[in-house]
């Protein structure tokens, strides 16, 4: 059990902070780290000068916050929880199934007790101190959840609760019942006449626990393996405890016929206790007066119970057991008041106080600083409040608005979550349930993961294009375009601009390509440009490159006609680029310096003419797109029209 | 638990700032040895140092990085009245098989005729933009007409607020409650006097198409040294972090009905006194909910907004002395001579800093 605090103090100790001047800066880096570093700070003026202290060191410190979560043993809790939180949230929104609070938190509570199991197995001889540690948190978290499902989704008839705090207490604390077990199962002690006592020196105290938890049946068991169960004291004790009427909802008994049979029986067994029946024996005696509710019976029970919340329902069997929920409160008080010395409540505690005050909320608002990252206050809120226990805006102040602590709880946990490298997509499953901010959450947080791998990045794609995040695809494309450019990997880049539906990144690519292949003859990635997909339909300029590849390929297979329509279709369509028109009007050369046939008519002639002109015309006023080699090339393509459109005429002058 | 790994910056003098890229990845500090590197993490977690390089002829202030959809690319500026454009290039392999890594100068912003103070590159949404501020007191915004050309960087508007600067901030302006105009919160350390406001609010207008200081928030007139808005994760007001005689967090809230004048309302959402002095730095963490302030008093205190209100969730303190090897709280391995790592705190105790 741990102590609430307020806040907490960590002191980073290193050499750099040799004196009162160095001040630490602190910045935030990635999803949750601190950096710190030593500097100092003086006015302005002095700002210039070197502060003379080049001989010491400069460290630089990089602070990450590990915590029980992100523990391989504990992932196994992050994980199925996630699962079980998903299928409670679709369930709730599906009107034809039941949401059964009480089924979905045993669900949680399942997965904690596996997990408590799974770190107990991969500790087996409790050396690790850190899974100690994790044993002892989970365990109390299941104890305080278990005591709130029995409060709260437990329905109780006639809301006489105090056989369900007998399950929750004999669940968390079955040291004595283990004991008892022990006992019963050796036989030796019973036929050989042994003294049980000596062979098993707890053997007292196990008769106490289960006293204590109304176990009166393994009780009696006990007491029989007793060698001395045949004198008179044991006789009655075991009489008395067999005939103790047992209270339950369903037994027909009416509350006030039961009391008045319980006080019946107690006050037959405080007569032969008065009679000193059983002072043979003082561990018998004291049994008794337990069981007769004698007041000062209390520091009896303090003695044999470890926590308060024992020491509370113990106190309850045999002085109230047909208690109601709401009396609870004032017994709880009453209870941690005795069982502690000092007024010091612990975190625990106070958790517990609040679940008997009725109050969920402040019991909600506590266990979000539960050390568990917000596992428990999450999960716990998210149920409570999804079976309507608590109001989805307790509490609510301005700055907070438009979420619910509910709601401000999967946040902070699916944040939480997201900065882990591997859990990232539980955290997605949490913030999806966030109404509009988890949305503005989940953009920011899904293109700040880090990008290391392709198979990650295929994830965080396919997360991201589910949730309609288009900004966030666009913006890892756009990334990781860039970095394979730096690494001047056009091809890559451009897997990721035609990924990513980057119209304005790819015309810039595409324009490397175009003015690559004027200077080369040859085009860098042939096998992706064969492959463009949609990217031809949004980008101007890969409309043009992918007519252009297709021009090459027909004119390359000889298949000239078909070829010369399609040049006459890119020139007609004017969507080549400025620099690129006079590359592409040397490729008239192909179809004018075949003799043997004619490709174009003379509306095309006029056509390519006219382009050509204008190519002249725009190189003239933008030196910027000169090419001087081009250049030299016009007259040879003009040489070549001429010719051609003179053998045009020719042809028809013969007609 | 924490966990601590130091390293050795290998600064010949004082460091003025740390930044880090988008991912967390990469680092760049800045120094008055005129230095700036740049340090990259691999995949164990260790920061190995990939660049240096004499970027000033005076202190560098600070250091920032653009948004890496423009590529890897720094600002910086200095006490040399000028500010720079660094982009880093990746070359041949070399032998050993590593990408041989350097950084160019772009650009070269030498309008300032005072030191350059603060930079910081604009929210990706307005493209390629930088802002400056300078000790003179004139607040600079540049633009790179085209995204994909560094070289060129015209100054596009100057703001003069009278008033020496040391530190500005971009709004990021994710709301979605209209299409707002793009904001620069610039602070003063001016410590003359204690009655003008030390925050000025800077606007572009669409009408005009000019920057214009549009409001001074007079609630603050103590120096401020360093000033920072929350990223905005779909709320509909802005948090601006101020670093001044404590820690100020100021709400602007937009007004709905607003035709004219300033359309927002400020107001102080938080104010913590407890550094006792003055607050050096300010620092948001990525969803904008927990800040992390440096003060006079050594420390760096951590408050994070909950259901209730703000308060403090962590507390940092330095210490010049290492502990011993065997002591309990922190078990330090000395790697080489450059690193170390450590943990600090005990496993789950509740002393376990809440800084989530």
């Amino acid at each position: 059990m741990s102590k609430t605090l307020v806040y907490d103090t960590l002191t980073i100790p290193d050499p750099s902070f040799y004196d009162e001047q160095v001040k630490m800066f602190g910045f935030w880096y990635g999803m949750s780290n601190i950096c710190v570093f030593p500097t100092k700070v003086s006015g302005t003026s002095a700002y210039q000068k070197s502060s003379g202290d080049a001989q010491t060191d400069h460290n630089i410190l990089h602070l990450k916050h590990t915590t029980m979560l992100f523990d391989p043993k504990v992932r196994q809790l992050v994980n199925e929880s996630s699962g079980v939180f998903q299928e409670l949230q679709t369930n709730v929104e599906d009107p034809n199934k039941s949401t059964d609070a009480l089924f979905y938190s045993r669900k949680y509570r399942a997965i904690l007790s596996a997990c408590i199991l799974a770190i107990d197995q991969h500790n087996l001889d409790k050396s690790n101190e850190t899974y100690n540690q994790y044993k002892l948190l989970l365990h109390n978290l299941e104890l305080i959840w278990h005591l709130c499902e029995v409060l709260y989704l437990v329905t109780v008839p006639g809301d006489t609760i105090l056989n369900n705090l007998l399950d929750w207490i004999k669940i968390h604390y079955e040291k004595a019942e283990n004991q008892a077990s022990m006992i019963i199962e050796d036989k030796t002690a019973y036929f050989t006449d042994e003294h049980v006592e000596e062979k098993f020196p707890f053997y007292w105290d196990a008769v106490f626990g289960l006293v204590l938890q109304g176990n009166t049946d393994m009780v009696r068991m006990l007491l029989c393996n007793h060698s001395q169960s045949d004198t008179e004291s044991f006789v009655q004790a075991m009489k008395i405890l067999k005939s103790m009427p047992t209270y339950s909802v369903y037994g027909g008994l009416p509350i006030a016929e039961y009391n008045s049979r319980f006080k019946g029986w107690q006050s037959s067994a405080k007569n032969k206790l008065d009679c000193g029946i059983f002072l043979s024996n003082s561990n018998l005696n004291d049994v008794m007066k337990i069981i007769c509710g004698e007041p000062d019976s209390t520091d009896l029970i303090r003695k044999h119970c470890s926590t308060w919340f024992e020491f509370l329902v113990a106190q309850l069997i045999y002085t109230e057991p047909t208690i109601k929920k709401h009396n609870l409160s004032l017994n709880a008080h009453r209870s941690v008041a005795k069982y502690y010395d000092e007024p010091e409540y612990y975190h625990m505690d106070s958790l517990a106080l609040d679940l008997f005050d009725g109050d969920l909320e402040a019991f909600v608002k506590k266990l979000k600083s539960y050390p568990d990252s917000g596992w428990s206050s999450t999960h716990l809120t998210n149920l409570l409040h999804l079976c309507d226990k608590i109001e989805p805006e307790f509490d609510m102040i301005d700055a907070v608005e438009s979420t619910n602590p509910n709601e401000q709880y999967l946040l902070d946990y699916g944040t939480f979550l997201m900065s882990h490298h591997s859990l990232w997509q539980a955290g997605v499953t949490y913030l999806d349930h966030c109404s509009a901010i988890g949305k503005g959450y989940l953009s920011i947080l899904l293109s700040k993961l880090e990008i290391s791998s392709d198979l990650r990045i295929s994830k965080i794609l396919h997360y991201a294009t589910a949730r309609r995040l288009h900004n966030v695809v666009s913006s890892i494309c756009k990334v990781k375009g860039m970095l394979s450019l730096q690494k001047s990997r056009i091809g890559e880049a451009l897997c990721w601009a035609i990924r990513g539906q980057d119209s304005a990144f790819a015309t810039y690519l595409g324009d490397m390509l175009l003015k690559e292949y004027s200077k080369g003859g040859q085009f860098i990635c042939p096998d992706i440009l064969d492959n463009l997909g949609s990217i031809v339909v949004t980008c101007d300029r890969f409309m043009f490159i992918g007519k252009y590849l297709q021009l090459i390929k027909l004119a390359k297979d000889e298949k000239l006609s078909e070829a010369a329509s399609l040049y006459i279709e890119i020139l007609r369509s004017n969507i080549c680029p400025k620099y690129f028109r006079l590359r592409l009007l040397l490729d008239v050369l192909i179809f004018l310096n075949d003799n043997n046939e004619c490709y174009f008519n003379t509306i095309d002639m006029s056509l390519i003419t006219m382009r050509l002109d204008d190519a002249i015309m725009e190189s003239n006023e933008d030196e910027r797109f000169v090419d001087q080699f081009l250049l030299n090339q016009v007259s040879s393509i003009r040489k070549a029209n001429t010719n051609y459109t003179c053998t045009l005429y020719g042809v028809w002058k013969c007609d | 638990m924490v966990e601590a790994h130091s390293i050795n910056a290998e600064h010949k003098d004082l460091i003025h700032d740390v930044a880090f890229d988008y991912y967390g990845e990469r680092m760049a500090t800045c120094s008055t040895d005129q230095f700036v590197k740049v340090w990259d993490q691999d995949e164990q977690g260790n920061w190995n140092l990939t660049a240096s390089w004499k970027a000033h002829s005076g202190s560098v202030w600070k250091v920032t990085w653009a948004h890496p959809e423009f590529g890897q690319v720094l600002a910086t500026c200095s006490f040399d009245r000028t500010a720079a454009i660094w982009e880093e290039i990746i070359g041949e392999s070399n032998e050993g098989g590593t990408l041989l890594r350097h950084w160019v100068r772009r650009a070269n912003l030498v309008d300032s005729r005072t030191s350059v103070t603060d930079v910081k590159f604009g929210p990706k949404s307005f493209g390629l933009i930088l802002a400056t501020c300078s000790a003179d007191g004139v607040m600079r915004i540049y633009e790179a007409p085209d995204a994909m050309n560094l070289a060129q960087w015209p100054l596009q508007h100057e703001v003069s607020l009278k008033n020496p600067s040391s530190c500005l901030t971009w709004n990021p302006l994710l709301s979605n409650f209209r299409m707002p105009n793009a904001m620069i919160a610039v602070g003063s350390d001016d410590n003359s006097n204690t009655t003008n406001s030390k925050v000025f609010i800077c606007e572009y207008n669409e009408v005009s198409r000019r920057w214009a200081k549009t409001e001074s928030v007079a609630s603050v007139a103590h120096p401020v040294h360093d000033m920072i808005f929350a990223p905005n994760m779909g709320r509909s007001f802005y948090l601006l972090a101020v670093a001044t005689n404590n820690v100020r967090i100021l709400k602007l809230k937009p007004l709905t009905d607003a035709t004219s004048g300033f359309p927002y309302t400020i107001e102080t959402a938080a104010q913590f006194d407890d550094h006792y002095c003055t607050v050096w730095r300010v620092a948001w963490n990525v969803t904008g909910t927990v800040l992390a302030s440096s003060g006079d008093d050594g420390c760096v205190r951590l408050w994070k907004s909950t259901v209730d209100t703000w308060k403090c969730v962590g507390v940092l303190k330095r210490d010049g002395k290492l502990p011993q090897p065997q002591s309990k709280t922190a078990q330090s391995t000395a790697q080489n001579n450059l690193t170390r790592f450590f943990k600090l705190g005990q496993i789950t105790h509740p002393s376990e800093v809440h800084w989530h």
